[in-house]
């Protein structure tokens, strides 16, 4: 169920994010469904398919703004087990005209039965040709007293006029507040996407180098695994 | 995994042939109008929930833009025949269709004005630059510029050219192995063998030593063979600006070194986009002149595209200085002989090979020296007393030498070739 406070950051969000694309956006609205809801190697469906249905809009001037709705189930030890997960993004992203592109951003992740695992991030990049890096920070990352550096590196080659190479390699280091301890961990993915018209399909081979403590998932969903997704643009 | 990605490649083959046959122009030398109206491509960015974030996944965005699209050609009353997304210049391009009761420029105007439209123009063509009469049986241009010689230090190794012309014929002997990749952006034919386009390609890069035919001025040099232009029923061979930036947007992509245009046409604002980002990634643009079109036509009256005339090209009437930015070149486009689909050999003459030697020849100093920016008049040594008004005589060796000074390349050479032609 939604919550008031749910819906009014949501709605919030994305009220400030229509204004600031202005009216000449491009409004595009998605539906896909895919084998888990995989974020960065780990499980947030514990392994189980999921559907989302996202809203995406960008102005000419380079503003853009986002919304997902999606399902999450936890482990068995959290006071939930499952939650529709919200997400939303606004940014600024513009081509220089000079072969490469920037990217500022925020997003943030909010879980209707379960606020402890609500957190925002900040983020920035470039693209340059079929190149993208990005970071990604955290204050307290999925509610926790950790700090989270997320640094992913992505690229996109097209094969054929449909057919797409698609890699992406991952780093995360997260600091307990206060405390010494750190963690690192790596995820990388490398697949395949067709895209026909209104339907893509991505077929990907996702990897961790070990178990991550920062998500509220059982153990065994940081296996590596096959991730088959495909979207239908509405 | 494996059985999995082989079920992936064949569903892609499937769905290739399905989409080929949509994406198809109508017909290129349909003779009803059409207007390119581009909308706004965002820059890449995050969005949460996305496989990969990146401009060629993006199917709900290219969605929203086809819808958009869709409601502007209701508006005007066109019909949307085709549609290609062009990262390097941040658009989607729209081919519309305009009725035959509806005035080209009138329809164009009133589009740029549409503030969801960036910018919109008219679908123009453009011609090959030959003269379609392969008779004249002398000495072969390539000789003058001793390439056997010139091939003892460089010979185009590393260098990849973007060959945007009609079909080539990638099964030719003299061409086995030198064509990297290719595409055709004309039509949904996988392999379509045309005269215009296998003839610049050998002339480029035909294989050197094989024991047939001729050595390509860049023997070592590889092509991509993109298709933007068609043979028509006569021979005459002619693009049009949306095969053409379709090409041009692959080749920026490919990060091709060299992009040979052996065509000329009116200006044009996409194709001109296009040739901007390549000359600022320092891809050198070589484009053949047409004497009959001021400034020798475009793209060759761009700046900072080498500009390219063969001696015969009477009325041309290019000037170029060191400082200008515009270069031109006199190199032989005469009596060329170079390869022609089938697996023959023929004479060909026109700008159009004159611009395909300047090609090779820029592989050659790009071996030696990669980052060399030839656009521009100080990258080029010409021999003193030439045509004024029909641009300087290429002295090889010392613009190899000026680029690499290591070059053995000698002056003997040079005295043999001034005043030669």
């Amino acid at each position: 169920m939604v919550t008031p406070i749910h819906v009014r950051q949501i709605s919030s969000t994305l009220c400030g994010l229509a204004f600031a694309v202005g009216a000449q956006a491009q409004l595009a609205a998605n539906v896909s469904l895919a084998s888990e809801n995989n974020f960065r190697g780990n499980s947030l469906s514990d392994n189980n398919p999921v559907a989302a249905f996202s809203l995406n809009a960008d102005s000419d001037s380079g503003w853009f703004a986002g919304a997902v709705a999606t399902w999450a189930r936890f482990d068995r030890y959290r006071y939930a087990r499952s939650s529709p997960q919200w997400l939303a993004d606004v940014g600024y992203a513009r081509d220089t005209g000079l072969g490469w592109s920037w990217e500022v951003g925020a997003t943030g992740s909010w879980f209707t039965n379960t606020s402890s695992y609500n957190y925002h991030e900040a983020f920035a990049g470039i693209t340059v040709n079929r190149w993208n890096v990005r970071f990604f920070y955290s204050p307290a990352y999925y509610g926790q007293r950790f700090k989270s550096v997320y640094g992913e590196l992505n690229y996109a080659r097209p094969l054929t006029d449909n057919l797409h190479l698609l890699a992406h390699l991952g780093w995360q280091r997260a600091n307990l507040d206060g405390a010494d301890a750190s963690t690192s961990t790596l995820d990388t993915r490398l697949g395949l996407g067709i895209q026909v018209g209104r339907v893509g399909i991505q077929a990907s081979w996702v990897a961790t180098n070990r178990e991550s403590y920062l998500y509220p998932v059982d153990s065994g969903s940081y296996h590596n695994r096959f991730v088959l997704r495909l979207d239908y643009a509405l | 995994m494996i059985r999995f990605f082989a079920w992936l490649a064949w569903l892609t083959l499937a769905v290739n042939g399905h989409a080929g046959a949509q994406s198809a122009p109508a017909s290129p030398a349909t003779p009803i109008a059409q207007v390119l109206v581009m909308l706004h491509l965002p820059a890449p960015h995050y969005r949460p929930n996305s496989g990969y974030a990146g401009a060629y996944t993006d199917t709900a965005g290219q969605q929203a833009r086809r819808r958009e699209a869709s409601s502007i050609a209701h508006q005007y009353g066109l019909k949307v025949v085709n549609s290609w997304p062009m990262p390097a210049l941040g658009v989607d391009c729209f081919v519309m269709q305009l009725t035959p009761s509806q005035v080209l420029t009138d329809v164009v105007r009133r589009i740029s004005g549409d503030s969801r439209v960036d910018w919109a123009q008219a679908v123009q063509t453009f011609q090959a630059m030959s003269l379609g009469d392969p008779l004249y049986a002398t000495q072969p241009a390539a000789t003058r510029w001793h390439l056997r010689q010139l091939h003892r230090e460089t010979t185009g190794r590393g260098i990849r050219i973007a060959i945007v012309d009609s079909g080539v014929d990638i099964h030719h002997p003299d061409l086995q192995d030198q064509i990297l990749d290719w595409r055709n952006f004309v039509d949904s034919r996988a392999l379509v063998a045309e005269a215009h386009g296998t003839e610049v390609a050998g002339i480029i890069a035909a294989r050197a030593g094989n024991g047939i035919g001729i050595s390509g001025v860049a023997p070592d040099a590889k092509l991509l063979a993109l298709r933007a232009c068609w043979q028509d029923p006569d021979r005459k061979t002619a693009c049009n600006s949306f095969t053409l930036a379709k090409a041009m947007q692959f080749a920026v992509d490919a990060r091709v070194q060299i992009i040979n245009l052996s065509l000329a046409g009116p200006p044009d604002r996409l194709l001109s986009r296009f040739v901007d980002v390549a000359l600022n990634d320092n891809i050198a643009v070589v484009a053949a002149t047409d004497p009959k079109l001021p400034g020798g036509g475009f793209p060759a009256s761009h700046i900072g595209v080498v500009a390219v005339n063969d001696r015969h090209s009477h009325g041309a009437a290019l000037t170029g200085s060191r400082d200008s930015g515009h270069v031109e070149l006199t190199a032989p486009g005469r009596d060329i002989p170079t390869t022609i689909p089938g697996n023959g050999w023929n004479f060909v003459s026109g700008s159009s090979f004159a611009a395909a030697n300047v090609s090779g020849l820029i592989a050659l100093v790009r071996q030696l020296a990669p980052k060399a920016r030839m656009g521009n008049m100080a990258a080029w040594v010409v021999h003193p007393g030439g045509n004024p008004g029909l641009g300087g005589t290429i002295d090889v060796c010392a613009t190899l030498r000026m680029h690499s000074p290591a070059s053995s390349c000698f002056h003997p050479l040079d005295q043999a070739m001034r005043g030669s032609w």
